[in-house]
């Protein structure tokens, strides 16, 4: 099972560091993985954008996989509201997330802006991020819909190459519902993208919600009970809707 | 068993509309002497032409599939797609008041309805309204700043049709009316990806529809912006027609 997303799917702060060996293997699409009888491969990066996601997917497939694979596609998307920006120098988000299963060279070419940013970034990339910030703060039905292509252009991607894949959100994606929305939402496949507008469904807010707590945690991230939780209310989901079998619709 | 109806369906901007072969932006003679039309007739196919004068990437991307979710028939459609890109700098802003595009497209065949909730922009000029102007100031100025960063989201919109179309078995052929990317490195991962087979000349813009005729000296009198007569559009349709044939893009 190929395991994409953000920290969240990284399983950051289970024990309370941003990525370790025990977070991976504890995290929701590990234990899913287990528990439905895949090898987890866990390429999920901390602070990673809907962009990267999107192309961490196909990246990996095509750099990867192999006729004799079962493949299963787990895809946490993150916040809607990071972009990427193409970077004027290397960056090397793999120094963080040491215990990544495999690393995309295509993010070496991108740095990640964050609506909240802390400036450690060199001059150049600072005045670009104050731009994106910017843009983004002014055009979020923008990247709004930037988002839907992301998820469109994946889900139509395993799709034309039958490969069975489950979508969840990790945080809040979609929050302005512009009319303009709607045309692409419509077109996400409802069975295989779970509670998509539902913001509250997402992992990180339905356990906030139900009152799960991760003392360990410095940053927004649930423990190992939410993290057990989300797994198996997901294996459950696959198995009543048949999601390891493509079906021709 | 009934035979299947054939048709291409063609989604682009001006050029693949054939504006102001005559001198107007849009009209049914326009339309009859665009390439993607000769085309059409070259292929035997019926023609939904879709094309849209001030069409950005993603107003075409969302047209294909909008048009195969409201008309699509398998059981009785065997269809071509043609896709025309334009340029890359163009974007499009989701619209709080309606934006009537079809008021001066009269002459297409099917019309997009999404595509009243969008504000078209281009890096320059003034558009839209004294109220909308300060915002579109901010856009105009983030467009001119990150043109990677607008050629980065062209790719992926180029990638999701390729897919869209891969998904539902669809031949199709995409070709470029204008310079698509300036060729920077950032895009180089996007462009592996695309099936260079189904792009044509996808890695020389010179050989785009506008450029292409334009290095070869053809001019259009009858033109106040950048489009061309007649004459380049029944060239590029046999162009586009004998490389359909050399690569067999309109067989299963």
């Amino acid at each position: 099972m190929l395991i994409a997303g953000c920290s969240h799917a990284a399983g950051s702060e289970i024990d309370g560091s941003e990525d370790s060996s025990y977070n991976r293997e504890h995290s929701y699409g590990n234990q899913l993985a287990i528990k439905l009888g895949y090898k987890p491969i866990n390429i999920a990066i901390a602070g990673s954008t809907n962009s990267g996601i999107a192309r961490s997917v196909i990246e990996w497939y095509e750099n990867n996989y192999k006729d004799w694979m079962e493949l299963f596609v787990l895809v946490g998307w993150t916040d809607g509201i990071r972009l990427e920006a193409p970077s004027p120098r290397e960056c090397y988000y793999e120094k963080s997330n040491p215990n990544v299963d495999w690393f995309s060279e295509s993010s070496k070419d991108f740095f990640r802006v964050h609506i909240v940013e802390t400036f450690e970034k060199q001059n150049d990339e600072r005045n670009i991020t104050l731009d994106y910030q910017g843009f983004a703060v002014r055009n979020e039905n923008y990247v709004e819909l930037q988002n839907a292509h992301y998820i469109l252009m994946t889900q139509y991607y395993l799709r034309s190459k039958n490969i069975p894949f489950l979508m969840v959100n990790s945080s809040f994606i979609f929050t302005k519902n512009h009319k303009s929305i709607k045309f692409y939402k419509n077109q996400f496949d409802d069975s295989r993208y779970v509670s998509h507008s539902d913001n509250e469904e997402s992992f990180y807010y339905r356990y906030k919600k139900a009152g799960y707590t991760n003392p360990k945690a410095k940053y927004r991230h649930h423990g190992l009970d939410a993290h057990s939780d989300y797994s198996e209310c997901l294996k459950e989901y696959i198995l009543e809707n048949n999601l390891q079998v493509v079906s021709n619709e | 068993m009934t035979q299947k109806k054939k048709i291409i369906f063609i989604a682009g901007c001006s050029h693949a509309a054939g504006s102001e072969i005559d001198g107007t932006e849009d009209s049914f003679y326009n339309r009859q002497n665009s390439f993607p039309t000769h085309l059409a007739n070259h292929m035997g196919r019926l023609h939904v032409h879709a094309a849209l004068p001030g069409a950005t990437n993603p107003t075409i991307a969302r047209s294909l599939q909008e048009w195969f979710l409201e008309k699509y028939n398998k059981e009785t459609m065997d269809v071509f797609v043609l896709i025309a890109w334009t340029d890359a700098s163009r974007i499009e802003l989701p619209s709080e008041t309606p934006k009537f595009h079809n008021v001066s497209n009269l002459s297409a065949d099917w019309f997009s309805k999404t595509s009243i909730e969008y504000h078209r922009l281009t890096a320059n000029g003034l558009q839209g309204t004294v109220a909308e102007q300060d915002y579109i100031d901010l856009c105009q100025k983030f467009m001119v700043m990150n043109p990677s960063y607008l050629e980065i989201y062209t790719a992926n919109l180029i990638l999701q049709t390729q897919y869209f179309l891969n998904m539902h078995n669809i031949k199709y052929l995409m070709c470029s009316t204008n310079t698509l990317f300036m060729t920077r490195s950032h895009i180089n991962w996007y462009k592996h990806l695309i099936d260079k087979t189904r792009f044509i000349n996808f890695d020389n813009f010179n050989e785009s529809f506008y450029p292409k005729y334009n290095n070869l000296g053809y001019e259009n009198k009858l033109a106040k912006y950048f489009h061309h007569g007649a004459e380049p559009h029944l060239l590029y349709a046999e162009y586009l027609y004998d490389y359909i044939k050399k690569y067999r893009l309109d067989h299963e």
